[in-house]
Order: structure tokens, then sequence, then C-alpha cells
């Protein structure tokens, strides 16, 4: 019996281990877990491609991919996803340009050719008529339609969509797309979203659901994708564009680039460190000290668009049955608690020093951002004014509850403030929620009387103002319940493509100031990481690596 | 035997209802809301709202748990993610083998050096070699498994660079290598204590003292008759780390990056991924009672009173059907 359990278990082995070795054909649509498996075995071979000349670069990215479905909900997965994986009708970034950029509107050409704005709900599109996938699908106005219609109807990316109203087809190589609002920046960020896959190749693999690798226009190729693992960006040879009308969105300065999800910021450090990766993304602060050779590593710090904000409870009264937050009508009172916090030790405790002080909700490196909001007063840091300001308050000790998500960052800076607020006298006590019940319990205007929050957006601070203050999209009230006429004439102002410049983005920063209901606190950096070899980091609107147009020494591939 | 196995799978029944309907009720109650946690907090209430109907959500209990349930337990479709709309019964196929490998090549290693420690402790007892073993038992079992992997990293992957620091690609077994010691670590202290106690309540036994009397070499009285009764704990014992590892060691997992079914479950209960984390509980639960299922069977294969006492039941009922077809006759 003992030799009968000894074979069995040895047997048990030699097939768990040959599960996972196992050979399988490549495809997209059956025997998902095979291929997967199977399909990555040529994958980690830096080895082999040294002897083919092969260039090959190996990122370890801070986000999984567990489909290669084009229309899935937004993460940060999608990054890379988006870039490479399949091709939108423009591109843009807001970290590096070249001179293909369609007239001053910041869109690249990718599908799409160039655009007419004909009036202010409506843009024909113009796409290339030589468009082909990877399985020689030849894409026209239809397939454009199609993937459109259908990245809406799935509604997972209903924030990035929202704008467009409809879409139709003109020619077989013009669509006209009608917007549901004249917003700022909606069509450039409408349109550089959106994957536009034929039609064909996405009902033959089932909407690329389960499918293990891409068919594209893109000039890389998704393959051997392992969800939630690895998958490997292969170049398109057949890739459609003509040389000379090649943005930098289209380079391919590598051939092969071996993308491995890690999650784990320490895991990504160490695969650079020990040389398993070339370049890895969103290393933490804590981290950076083992990147301090600067002959092995090339650290690239990139101001995170994300700034993290401080807003007060205002609608505490407005819902049914609701308590008024003690600071809705007291403004010195919310003025006394901005003044007493210390933007720069937040910066210096929660981002270990490697972000900045923010002066409105954003940094410079939105394009509307106005260098003077930097040089203003902006509810710096004064303990004494504070105090001043508590006693004009009429400020008696009432306790103020600070609404915090339980997350890492936010939980620090949460106790930070909470620090900076005890330290001039006011009884703060904290509030600290679950993640995903972080929005609901802000939604409710109870238990809370100041929250923080972060926010950014895809293109100007003017909509980062939008996803806070739009009375419209928050059932007449701001996300934080306050309600005004003129501050919503102001946004309005500042967010129309007609009329939204410089002016009016500083006349709503200045009323958001004059009535402190909210501010923004600091903004860190995103950590780039990589091989000294890697000589420079251009990143895409969605802040991934466009590899194909970064620049490597040849050391790199040998 | 087999009857009993039959009985064990049909108790199986019950209780896997009985997981999917709770699971189903707690995510069902729990706080949170899919929609928001995929649109995230700038979307308008109608936006939410379309979300909320395009997903199901707003259906009563009983529509979602009866759907739920014949999906599940008819077609053994555990549906589609609300996030990337993959199928969550391919996913977990797809990721089960690989948390599989690591509980089973982990136990290996763990009973493979934490049952010999165990015993050389034992037999050593109040001398250098039971110190040695329980210092290493207290070290291991206190070190937390995250911390093992990072040190193993650091020595195997960056110093001495020759295992990968972490990731995943199939047909890599050196993949598997770090991550299996990591998840074997703290196993192998449990179970050297483990035996080591249990060991010393057997050798006090008479018929260990029987055994050395009738002039049996030590190693015969060792490991064919103190080890043996000795077991029985350290078989459960292993058996629930065994199952407990399968079902996704999520600090391995996250630590070395390794795409498992812990890491798959959790993702899942950060986004409220509500098919991920029903499915994934579901199918751990079914492993879970196959595990403990195969354990019993090795009790009686290890210990021959649990065999007689199968046997035993099973003679019982052969006899009292033959007395009931007697008496039948004789009527």
């Amino acid at each position: 019996m003992k030799k009968v359990i000894a074979l069995l278990l040895v047997l048990a082995m030699i097939f768990s281990l040959a599960a996972c070795t196992a050979p399988a054909p490549a495809g997209t649509d059956t025997g998902k877990e095979e291929q997967q498996e199977a399909g990555n075995e040529e994958a980690a071979e830096p080895a082999e491609a040294e002897e083919t000349g092969e260039k090959v670069l190996r990122i370890a990215y801070h986000a999984t991919l567990t489909s290669l479905n084009p229309f899935q909900g937004m993460s940060e997965a999608m990054g890379p996803l988006g870039l490479y994986g399949y091709q939108t009708l423009f591109y843009k970034s807001q970290y590096v340009s070249d001179d293909k950029m369609i007239g001053d509107s910041g869109l690249y050409p990718g599908i799409g050719k160039t655009f007419t704005k004909t009036d202010p709900l409506t843009y024909d599109v113009e796409i290339f008529d030589y468009v082909v996938d990877s399985e020689g699908n030849k894409i026209t106005a239809d397939d454009v339609v199609f993937s459109v219609e259908e990245c809406i109807n799935q509604g997972n990316l209903a924030m990035q969509v929202g704008a467009i109203s409809s879409v139709e087809k003109i020619d077989d190589y013009n669509i006209r797309f009608h917007m549901a609002n004249t917003q700022a920046g909606a069509f450039n960020n409408s349109v550089t979203q959106i994957s536009i896959v034929s039609k064909a190749a996405f009902e033959k693999y089932n909407g690329f659901v389960d499918a293990t690798e891409t068919v594209s226009t893109s000039c890389y190729l998704i393959k051997n994708f392992v969800s939630g693992a690895s998958y490997e960006f292969v170049k398109n040879e057949n890739y459609w564009q003509k040389d000379e009308l090649r943005t930098m969105f289209d380079e391919t300065n590598v051939d092969r680039v071996i993308m491995t999800g890690v999650v784990d910021a320490p895991t990504r450090a160490g695969m650079v460190e020990s040389g398993a990766a070339d370049w890895a993304s969103r290393i933490d602060q804590s981290q950076l000290y083992l990147f301090d050779d600067t002959s092995k590593y090339n650290l690239f710090a990139i101001p995170n668009s994300l700034t993290y904000v401080l807003s007060f409870n205002m609608g505490g009264s407005k819902t049914e049955g609701g308590e008024a937050s003690i600071c809705e009508d007291n403004q010195k009172l919310r003025e006394a608690i901005f003044t007493a916090i210390d933007c720069n030790a937040l910066v210096a405790s929660v981002a270990l020093g490697n972000g900045a002080v923010t002066h409105t909700y954003g940094n410079d490196g939105y394009p509307d951002y106005l260098k003077k909001w930097d040089e203003e007063y902006y509810f710096d840091y004064n303990p004494d004014k504070a105090k001043e300001l508590l006693e004009e308050a009429g400020y008696k000790g009432e306790t103020i509850t600070l609404l915090t998500s339980n997350n890492t960052t936010w939980s620090k800076i949460a106790e930070v403030i909470q620090g900076c607020l005890i330290a001039v006298g006011i009884d703060c006590k904290l509030n600290t929620v679950d993640d995903a019940m972080f929005v609901p319990t802000r939604n409710s205007y109870a238990g809370w009387d100041v929250t923080i929050d972060n926010k950014e957006s895809g293109d100007y601070v003017t909509s980062t103002f939008k996803y806070s203050f739009d009375q419209d999209s928050f059932g007449g009230m701001t996300q934080c319940g306050y309600t005004d006429e003129d501050m919503q004439v102001l946004l309005r102002a500042a967010l129309e493509e007609e009329t939204h410049n410089a002016e009016t983005a500083d006349a709503f920063h200045q009323y958001l100031k004059s009535i402190a209901i909210s501010r923004g606190l600091y903004y860190d950096y995103y950590n780039y990481v990589a091989n000294i070899n890697v000589k420079d980091n251009p990143l895409s609107d969605k802040c991934f690596i466009i590899f194909g147009h970064a620049q490597y020494d040849p050391a790199l591939f040998k | 035997m087999a009857r009993y196995i039959l009985k064990r799978l049909l108790l199986m029944i019950p209780v896997i209802l009985g997981v999917c309907i709770l699971v189903f009720t707690i995510m069902y109650f729990a706080p949170g809301d899919p929609a928001q946690v995929i649109l995230g907090g700038n979307a308008t209430k109608e936006q939410y709202a379309e979300l909320r109907e395009k997903l199901g959500l707003n259906r009563s209990y009983f529509e979602r748990l009866f759907e739920y349930m014949r999906n599940v337990f008819l077609r053994f479709d555990f549906g589609t993610s609300y996030v990337s709309g993959a199928s969550v019964s391919k996913e977990i196929l797809s990721r089960f083998p690989r948390s599989l490998l690591i509980a089973f090549v982990s136990m290996i290693i763990t009973l493979a050096a934490g049952i010999p420690l165990g015993i050389t402790a034992a037999t050593h007892r109040n001398k250098a070699g039971d110190y040695a073993t329980m210092l290493f038992s207290l070290v291991g079992v206190s070190m937390p498994g995250f911390w093992v992997g990072q040190m193993l990293q650091v020595l195997f992957a960056i110093y001495l660079a020759i295992l990968p620091f972490g990731g995943y690609t199939a047909g890599h077994p050196e993949f598997y290598v770090l991550p299996c010691v990591a998840a074997s670590i703290g196993g192998i202290a449990s179970i050297a204590r483990q035996t080591r106690s249990s060991m010393l309540e057997v050798i006090r036994a008479d018929y260990i003292t029987t055994a050395r009397a009738k002039g049996q070499t030590e190693h015969a009285v060792l490991y064919k008759h103190a080890l043996k009764n000795a077991l029985i704990p350290v078989i459960t014992s292993a058996g629930m780390s065994f199952g407990i590892t399968m079902g996704g060691a999520l600090v391995i997992e996250t630590v070395f990056a390794l795409p498992g079914l812990g890491m798959y479950i959790v993702s899942g209960i950060n986004g409220r991924d509500y098919p991920v984390v029903q499915g994934g509980i579901i199918f751990i639960s079914i492993a879970f009672s196959i595990v403990m299922l195969l354990v019993d069977l090795v009790y009686a294969f290890v210990d021959p009173r649990i065999k007689t006492q199968y046997q035993g039941e099973h003679k019982k009922r052969s006899k009292a059907g033959k007395k009931q077809a007697a008496a039948g006759g004789v009527s």
C-alpha cells in the first residue's frame, strides 16, 4: 500500500508539472488555460533573443490584466492595452510631442487621419483608407461605428465616452460624432479612449474576453496572454501605416516586450534590481533608495495628475432627515481648518518628499494651469492665523469628523491633517471607512464634516473642477452638497469649449477659493525606474511608457 | 470503503449548497456598490443607475440567488467578471493549477522536512538536537510568510542571481521554487512541533516498551510502531494546511507576483466583483471538502483501527441485512 501511495504521489506531481508545460496551439477562444500556459513558453527567453539579435524589453507593470476585452472597465491595466494592444482613432500625450500633431488640437493620428468640427456638437472624422488589422480585415467606417456603439453598450467606460451622444457613418471612411455636451476636451478624450476593432474579428473571437492574443491594427500585437500574470507585445510586421506618416505612437524601437503584471511595489523594485525587468512603473517612494546608483539605473519622476483634495460637507442640511455639519454655515471655521493644514508636512511625511504642494485642483502638467496660482495666497499654512480664525468662527471645541478611505495614502494624509488640526486646538476625529464604502458614505452627507478625496482629469484642470463641482452632474448640488448658481455659471464658462480660457479658469478658481468649501493639498510623483540603458521615459496620456518611441542603448539587448 | 466515500461525497452537496447561499447572501448584503467601484467616484447618478441596471443589481435577492444557483449547479457557470467581462469559471480553472502546484510541492517539502525534524526532536528530548529543532520551529512559526519570501528573493535572486525574483512564465518551473520554499517554511516548523509532541506521547506508551522489550531495533520501534500512531494529528494538520494553501496562498502569490486563486479572489473583493468572489469561494469550498475527504481516507491507511472501524461498519450492515433477509424469509 505504501508503494501505491508513493507511486500515486509521484504521478500526481509529474502530471501537475506537465500541466504547466504542455504545448498547445496558439489561438484565441478555445482552451484558454492550455494556450495561456503554453503560449508563454517562448516568452521570457532573453537568451534566445540575444542569439537572434531580437530587441526584447522586459517591463514590470503595476497592474494586471485579466481580459483582452477592448471595452472593459477603465483600470490601470488598460494603459498598455489601449496604447498598443488595440488602436484608437487618435492619440494624445501631455508628456511628449512630435511634429505630426493635427494642427494644435493635441491629437495625433491613429486610425483617424484628421477631423473637422462642423458645429459645437458635431465632429466629422476621416480615417485612413488603407487600415487593416493583423488578420487582414480592412477597417472602415462601419467598424468605427460598431466599436463606438459596442463600447457605449457595454457601459464599462461610461465615464470616458459619456460625452458621445451618437455616431453615424457618412461614407466608407468618414464618420460623424454627435456629442452630448460642448465641454472642452470632451471630443479629444472620447476618441482617444475607444479602441477600434474590426467587427468581424470582434465577433469571431467572442469579444476577445477569453482571447490570448489580439487581432489589432496597432504596430504591436498582444501574444501569449496569461490572465493576471503576463503577456507580450510583438511587433506587427504588417503594420499598415506608411513610413512617412508614422507618429511617435507608431514607432517600433523594440521588437518584443514582455509585460509582467506585478501589483506589489517592492516586488517590482526587486525585479529591476535583480535584472528580471528593464523597466518598472510606480515604484514606491520608500523603495527609491535602492536605485541611487546612477551608473546602473535611470529614475524618472513624473508629476502625478492626481491631486489630493480636502472638501467640506455642505449637504447635510439638504438631505432628508439630515443634519447640517458644523462647518456648513461657518466659513471662518472652514478657512481656519484650511489654514491649519501644513501641506509641506504632507509632502514630507506621506509622499516622503516625492511630491509638491498644489495651489488648486491640479498642477502645471495640465495645459490650462495658470502659473500665477503658484504665487498667490492659497490657504497658506499659518497656525496663528488659524487660531484667530477659530476665535472669529466662535469655535467652542466641537468635534470635527474627518472622513477617509482606509487605503494607505489616504489614511496617512488623514493622520497628518488630524495632527495639524489638534495642534491649533481643533478636536478632530477620524472616520475611516473601507475603500468601497467611501463614496456611499460621502454621498450620505452624514457622519463627517470634512473629507479627503483625489481628483484628476484626462485633459484640463477645469475638468477636475467639473468632477467635484458640476451641480448638473450631482443632482443639483456639488459632489459635497454645495448649491450655488453663481458658481455653476462660472464653472460652465470654464468648461465650455467656446469660453474655456485663462480668464474663465481663473475666475472659477478664485471663486472657489473665496468660498472655502474645498482645496487642493498636494500631488505626488509617479516613479519609474529603468535600467541605465533605457534612455528616456516617454509616457502616454495614461502614463504608460510609449516603449516603441523610447530610446535604448544597444547594450540593453546584449 | 466505497460506501463511505460515496456517503462523504453526497454529504458534500448540502455543504456546497450552504456555502453557495451563504456567500451569495454575504455579498448581497455587503456594503459597497460594484457600479460605483467600476465607474469611480466622479460618475453621475444617471451613469450609476444605468450600470446597475445593466449588471442586474436592481433585481430582488431571491431572483438573483435563484439565477445564480441555477447557473452554478446546472451549467457550472460562475458568471462573468463585472470588471473584465471574462468568464469566472475559465479564470478559476486557469489559475487553480498554479495554486495547486504550490500547495502540493510545498506540502511535500513540509512533510519531508517537518516529520524527520519532529522525530529527531522527540528522540533527542532535552538534548542539542531537540533544542536546535525547536529553535528552528519557533523561528519558522514566528516569521511571517511575506518576510521569508522577501528574504529568499534577496538571497537567491539578487545576491546569488540563480532564481527569478518574481513573476510568472509558463514552462519555467524555476518561478515556482522560491514561492514553494517560502510557503513551506511555516509548515515545516509547525509540522515539526506537531510531530514532536505527538511522538513524545506515543513513545511513552506501553506497546512501545513492549516492542523494545521484544528486541526490536530502535529504528523499527520508531518508524514502524511509534510513527504510524503519531501521524494522525500530523495528517489532520497537514491536510488543513494543504487545503488552505490550495485556496490561494495570497501573501506568497503577492510577493512573488504569481497569479493564483488567492490574488484573484482578493482583487474581486476589493473591486466588489461579486461573481469573482462567489465563484472563487465556492470553488475553494469544493476543493477543500475533497481534500478533507482524502485526509480521512489517508487515516484509514495509516491507522488500522480506523480501517477496521470502516470494515466493521460494513460487516455489521451486511450481517444486519442477512438477518433481515432471513427474518423476512421465515415470516
